[in-house]
């Protein structure tokens, strides 16, 4: 019988977890130590974060134009036809965007109403 | 650029539309976040249909389902970037075939794509410089066995066998390169962007 894994055994896991390395033992006993460990745990979203920067390492390629082609092409039977889109928050890309500020049933920004909002950026008046 | 009326909208706002089926949305988040992905994706698979495939497979999940992104779990970038590595990972167990890049900073070394559009370039040209920066502090053991994990999609165990050492050494060296890069990264104080603000 094996000897039950100390906490700082555990603690050395949390990298294997997060970059999906662990052997399947492993995993297992880790998922049952993390649901009742909260240092374990608050470890794992940090780590997860870290782990997700690891994808900006790699040199942009460029997709091509099919990619999105076949996404919208499998999610047009569903799209919604029109939706009321949200302000947005001061600071989200520093200023509204071109559309926006040329708005000119309700000369202010933000538009006062939604349906002002969505209007005034989708007809283009 | 694709949606100009979603432009000003953070992240969350994004996906919370795209769980009431708003196309725009999830083309805005594509705009955002297709490009990374599709790089992860193109740096572990290396075959363009798979990671294609890939990166479809993620949107769509997003789509189906998007109220499965938790908000107080990370950023929509993080949950998507993430799900692209999983299923790419998937892929490349799957298909033993792929696994060319014995060394793993390799492909690292690829330019950037001449086509790779200008505007959002200076703001992933940092962050790769940031990332890559972490990654030099660490010494070679312990990038190399973080990079053949990320991006080979090998195990511990397997990471253990390509470098020779036993399967407790794997696991120190991943621990111990993970917290510097954590360490590193924090140092350099990654700026967020406004997009990705809770």
């Amino acid at each position: 019988m094996d000897t039950p894994m100390s906490h700082s055994e555990f603690e050395e896991l949390a990298a294997g977890y997060v970059l999906g390395a662990l052997e399947p033992d492993d995993e297992h006993l880790f998922q049952q130590h993390l649901s009742g460990c909260s240092v374990c745990e608050a470890n794992v979203r940090e780590l997860e974060a870290v782990v997700g920067e690891l994808a900006y390492a790699v040199p942009p390629v460029e997709p091509p134009d099919t990619l999105w082609a076949g996404i919208r092409r499998e999610i047009r039977p569903e799209a919604a036809r029109r939706t009321v889109l949200p302000a947005p928050e001061a600071g989200a890309e520093g200023r509204p965007g071109p559309g926006f500020a040329a708005c000119a049933c309700c000369r202010r920004w933000p538009p006062r109403r939604p349906s002002c909002w969505w209007w005034c950026c989708r007809c283009g008046t | 650029m694709r949606g100009k009326a979603y432009r000003g909208l953070r992240d969350g706002q994004l996906v919370e539309l795209v769980a009431r089926k708003d196309a725009g949305a999830l083309e805005a988040l594509y705009d955002r976040y297709g490009r990374a992905s599709y790089s992860l994706a193109r740096r572990i698979l290396t075959e363009e249909t798979l990671a294609q495939d890939v990166v479809q497979e993620v949107f769509l999940s997003l789509w189906r389902d998007a109220r499965r992104f938790d908000a107080g779990r990370g950023t929509v970038a993080t949950y998507l970037l993430s799900m692209t590595h999983h299923r790419a990972v998937d892929v490349v167990r799957r298909e033993e075939n792929l696994r060319r890049w014995r060394t793993s900073d390799e492909g690292l070394e690829l330019e950037p794509d001449p086509k790779a559009r200008v505007e959002e370039e200076v703001v992933t040209t940092e962050r790769r410089a940031e990332v890559r920066a972490a990654l030099s502090v660490l010494p070679p053991a312990q990038r190399e066995a973080l990079l053949l994990a990320y991006f080979g999609g090998y195990t511990q165990r397997e990471v253990a066998a390509l470098m020779g050492v036993p399967l407790g050494t794997v696991k120190t060296r991943m621990a111990a390169g993970m917290r510097k890069m954590k360490e590193a990264l924090q140092d350099a104080g990654t700026e967020e962007h406004p997009w990705t603000r809770q």
